[in-house]
């Protein structure tokens, strides 16, 4: 005789993404796909008319645990160094030095960061706010980099709070990444799927400022 | 430059966010039946691309899934501009770390974005996306 509790508990399904109203569908897309286009080109500055005057960005980065593939391409000091984990970046000096402030620092950082090719079909969306006054969508998926040997993949989950602006258009006001390893079975479904790194994006940056 | 006030409020974003993780992991893994306190009444819960509006429904949703042990490994929080958000104090948190489910002992990655907002003295979830560490191809 046994007891009458649950044990075959199961997850309830995964969706690739949430829309909090369908009708943000498109502009979230063409948001992406500009961003992305520039953010994997050669030069990111082009950004800058992505992001509000007085924006702000931080990234904080993290080893998977029990992950025991010691690569070289598995290690994330091109992020670590900048990474601002509240776990571990205590002083209140360092937490206001991390977060990148004003869209010329946040573009500034983000030049700095390894040149990357993301694959826009493996993110899912989260869709979480869509006002007139503001968007806030969330982005899971994963990247390659294209500057570094082996090509290393990377699996990222960025935030980004945006509004309209004054031209028509939309500005980016916070922007927070976290970037981690990217599990096996991240690899093994990127690696099978028809999109490779197909060398550092397109070279002409399209229309900068993402319009509706 | 940043002013005073403003760089006080990157502080208290911190701050508060160390709080609220505290909280709010500790609820989930412990007392889940009281969890939904923690959102707004029309707060929304996006679980790994499953949308769940109001906090009702939102508590429901949470009882029906697996007791479950959350590690937290890295947070980030950052204000939000004010006027964004009907002048109600407003911060973007970023929590991620393991978890692990009754059902299944593996350590699964998760990644969870909160916005949290300030009303009458109580810190409320506006909206909660939380997903796990997965491949995404359609």
């Amino acid at each position: 005789i046994g007891f009458d509790v649950s044990e075959d508990v199961t997850l309830p399904p995964s969706q690739q993404s949430f829309l909090i109203d369908p009708a943000g569908q498109d502009l979230v897309r063409e948001f992406l796909t500009q961003y992305f286009a520039i953010f994997d080109s050669e030069s990111r500055q082009p950004l800058l008319e992505a992001y509000h005057e007085t924006a702000t960005m931080s990234m904080a980065a993290n080893y998977l645990s029990n992950d025991n593939r010691n690569a070289p391409t598995n290690r994330l000091n091109a992020y670590i160094s900048n990474s601002r984990n509240l776990v571990r970046i205590t002083e209140r000096e360092s937490r206001r030095r991390y977060l990148r402030t004003g869209r010329l620092q946040v573009v500034s950082f983000l030049s700095d960061l390894p040149k990357t090719k993301h694959d826009l079909m493996s993110f899912a969306v989260d869709l979480l706010v869509f006002t007139p006054a503001m968007i806030v969508l969330t982005m899971n998926g994963v990247y390659k980099e294209t500057t570094v040997a082996g090509n290393p993949s990377r699996s990222f989950h960025r935030t980004f709070v945006i509004v309209p602006n004054s031209a028509g258009g939309f500005s980016i006001t916070n922007d927070m990444l976290f970037i981690s390893n990217t599990t096996r079975e991240q690899e093994d479904t990127s690696s099978s799927s028809a999109v490779g790194v197909a060398g550092p994006g397109p070279a002409s940056a399209p229309a900068p400022a993402p319009a509706p | 430059m940043a002013s005073e006030v403003a760089l006080k409020n990157v502080d208290n974003a911190c701050e508060t966010a160390e709080e609220f993780t505290r909280v709010f992991y500790k609820q989930v893994d412990n007392s889940r039946h009281l969890t939904s306190k923690l959102y707004l009444d029309t707060g929304l819960l996006v679980w790994n691309g499953n949308g769940i509006n109001g906090n009702d429904k939102i508590q429901k949703f949470l009882m029906d899934l697996p007791a479950s042990n959350h590690v937290l490994k890295t947070l980030d929080a950052q204000p939000i501009s004010e006027n964004l958000v009907a002048n109600k104090l407003t911060y973007l948190i970023q929590a991620c770390g393991d978890v692990t489910y009754q059902n299944d002992d593996v350590k699964k990655p998760f990644q969870q974005t909160f916005l949290i907002v300030a009303v009458e003295g109580k810190w409320k979830i506006a909206s909660d996306c939380f997903r796990l560490q997965v491949p995404h191809s359609n």
